[in-house]
């Protein structure tokens, strides 16, 4: 029982490599079987130190530094140029992702909505010349107003305020087209300049012709007789 | 006939002030290099021997102390303290030792779940130093990195334990206390050798 109590001691002093003192010493001085198991745990210590000694302290593989220095002019002869050719890298991969970026929301915001695509042309093609597709309201426009016509239309607020007036029935995207035309006719310039190019024809004088009465005097009335009558049919 | 060639007023001073930039740097570049080298012919055994404590392999030691005498290099420049360049490449090559260590025993474990067994020798066909040494190997794996540290640069001939609390920026107490229980969880993992280990 006495022996198990100098365990810890015992490895204690064999690791620091120290005498034992005090009451291990006095207990290793009357027990042969510490005193065997202090000096294997000794042994244990020197070997561990021996072979760590040994891994450390093994002689140098030939010619060590001289290869370190050709790596080290391998890489110095390259080596400064990396960390700007690394900053450059990562701008343009910066640079790539946001125009990849800007791309595709100038994309996604060009392209029509197929049902607002297939009635622009429609009305924009009842009269080409008066309403030019270059001078039409964009899509766009036309979108966020006809959101805007339905919102105004289906919304209970706006509608109680409406004036109490009969209306017709006419669908908002086609109003807003025509009213599109209408400004679009009105500021059309050229049409005006065209308008005023044309010359004033003069007012053509109807005169009535001189045709002679018509002679009512040898003609005479007969009364139908019933013969002709029967003949006739 | 002559050739005349026009050029923008300022412009030849601007290239006098670019060359003169250029050479100086390379003049820097050109010191900083001869410095670097000769901190490298005291301390790039070192960095080898700490490799080769971690990862028991020359080869393997030789491209990790050459990789990190490379990151020393490259960031040389931002060291103040030059004096520190030991304890400074002493750390990189630990580090990047450990790494190596580290990604080669998930590479060994992953490559052992799919070989074949192999056939193993018995007990007695292994000879007791090199299962101490295997051991001991093992158990060195097993022990925290500020513990194997100062362990590996104490067996290191010539270093005092003032030299290596020096280098780690540690009390000297603090090294000699990180040994002792080193060297004691070392043994407690190798009591089966008790019998056996003999001091060389």
């Amino acid at each position: 029982m006495s022996c198990e109590k100098y365990q810890d001691a015992l490895i204690d002093a064999a690791a620091s490599g120290t005498e034992p003192s005090g009451d291990l010493r006095a207990h290793l001085s009357v027990c042969a079987g510490c005193r065997d198991q202090v000096e294997q745990q000794r042994s244990l210590f020197a070997a561990i130190e021996s072979t760590v000694r040994e891994t450390m302290n093994a002689p140098l593989p030939h010619a060590l530094l001289q290869r370190f220095e050709a790596r080290l002019a391998q890489q110095a002869s390259a080596g400064p140029r990396e960390p700007r050719l690394r900053w450059m890298y990562a701008f343009a991969g910066v640079a790539a992702v946001v125009s990849i970026i800007l791309f595709v929301s100038h994309l996604r915001r060009s392209t029509p909505n197929p049902q607002i695509a297939e009635r622009v042309p429609a009305v924009q093609g009842t009269n080409p010349v008066l309403n030019p597709p270059e001078r039409g309201p964009s899509i766009v426009q036309l979108k966020q107003e006809m959101s805007a016509a339905h919102t105004k239309q289906h919304s209970p607020k706006l509608s109680a305020n409406a004036p109490k007036q009969p209306e017709v029935l006419v669908p908002p995207d086609d109003r807003i087209a025509f009213e599109h035309f209408l400004s679009d006719l009105h500021d059309r310039e050229d049409l005006v300049a065209l308008s005023k190019r044309v010359p004033q024809q003069p007012e053509l004088r109807v005169e009535p012709l001189d045709m002679p009465d018509i002679q009512t005097v040898s003609l005479t009335v007969q009364p139908i007789q019933e013969g002709d009558a029967v003949s006739n049919r | 006939m002559q050739e005349l060639v026009l050029t923008r007023p300022g412009t030849a001073a601007q290239n006098e002030w670019t060359r003169g930039d250029t050479e100086a740097e390379t003049q820097a570049v050109a010191e900083l290099r001869r410095e670097f080298e000769e901190h490298l012919a005291e301390c790039g055994p070192l960095a080898f021997r700490i490799a080769r404590g971690v990862l028991r392999n020359s080869a393997d030691a030789e491209d990790v102390a050459q990789d990190a005498v490379l990151r020393a290099y490259r960031r040389f420049a931002r060291l103040r303290d030059r004096t520190r360049f030991r304890a400074w490449l002493v750390r990189i090559t630990f580090r990047i030792a450990l790494d190596r260590a580290r990604s080669a025993n998930r590479r060994e474990q992953r490559e052992t779940l799919w070989a074949q067994p192999q056939p193993r020798a018995s007990t007695e066909d292994l000879a007791a130093s090199s299962e101490f040494q295997d051991h001991l190997a093992r158990a060195l794996d097993e022990l925290s990195p500020k513990l194997r540290l100062v362990l590996l640069l104490a067996a290191i001939e010539g270093h005092m334990l003032d030299e290596v609390a020096e280098m780690l920026g540690l009390p000297i107490g603090t090294v000699k206390s990180r040994l002792f229980v080193a060297r004691k969880q070392l043994a407690e993992k190798l009591q089966c050798h008790v019998k056996n280990t003999k001091t060389r």
